[in-house]
């Protein structure tokens, strides 16, 4: 979850084992004030989110898939269409970090608005209205696209 | 490639599947857990440096004070002896004149 989530957001191997590494060893240094499991799986997300938008505003990192950096195929290969897979994750990486957190919030980690509102602290009314505007423009986008490849 | 008709949702659910981290990560994070000794006394090292660099400081200044105070001591020797080679130079002159005038 926490690697999957930075690998997703930044598209950066390194950066996100780093920062994976990073939480983990906070959670090592708070694991005594987390009540239950949980809790802990909330905090990790919660933390893994902050940092990865951090990080992103920090750096301002655009997607970059280098050859080596691609990931080993995971045992849950998709028979979904690769090419459109590749394009949303490109495009996902083009969104604002914190709507970028919302959606991978909500499709990897498959979360509903109210607790990606409280992983993130901001209204859940910001998290739907974001949601929705960010899937507006992946669907544009991708539609768009899709319409210079046949003209 | 036509985007038109497709299920953003599947999609997304798809595209952004959970990715396994890299081999031995979590034997990264535990030997970060675990600090070596060097990582441990670095601290405890740092500290005794600048305690042995401040020790140092006031030594060197009394060494140094030393060292100038003998060099102006031997300038203070050579100039005595200059100044009584000259006086006794003096001497044996005035000496001389003196027996010429008594004789």
């Amino acid at each position: 979850m926490v690697f999957g989530l930075a690998w997703n957001f930044l598209r950066d191997w390194s950066t996100a084992e780093e920062l994976a590494q990073d939480v983990f060893l906070h959670l090592h240094q708070k694991i005594e004030e987390l009540e239950s499991p949980e809790h802990v799986k909330f905090w990790l997300r919660r933390v893994t989110s902050h940092r990865c938008i951090d990080e992103s505003r920090r750096r301002k990192l655009r997607p970059r898939i280098g050859i080596y950096e691609v990931p080993e195929p995971s045992s849950r290969q998709s028979t979904r269409d690769p090419m459109l897979a590749a394009n949303l994750q490109r495009l996902i990486g083009t969104l604002p970090p914190r709507s970028r957190a919302i959606v991978l919030l909500r499709y990897q980690e498959d979360l509903e608005p109210s607790e990606i509102a409280a992983a993130l602290g901001v209204p859940v009314s910001t998290v739907k209205s974001q949601l929705h505007r960010s899937l507006a423009v992946l669907r544009g986008k991708l539609q768009r696209k899709s319409q210079e490849v046949h003209s | 490639m036509k985007y038109d008709d497709f299920d953003l949702d599947a999609e997304l659910r798809s595209a952004l599947r959970r990715v396994d981290p890299p081999p031995n990560f979590a034997a990264r994070v535990l030997a970060r857990t675990h600090p070596s000794w060097w990582e441990r006394s670095r601290g405890l090292l740092a500290i005794a440096a600048g305690i042995i660099l401040l020790m140092s400081i006031p030594i060197g200044l009394a060494e140094y004070q030393i060292r100038q105070r003998q060099a102006e001591a031997q300038n203070a020797k050579s100039g005595l002896v200059q100044a009584l080679r000259i006086t006794s130079a003096k001497l044996r002159h005035t000496q001389k004149l003196l027996r010429k005038t008594s004789l």
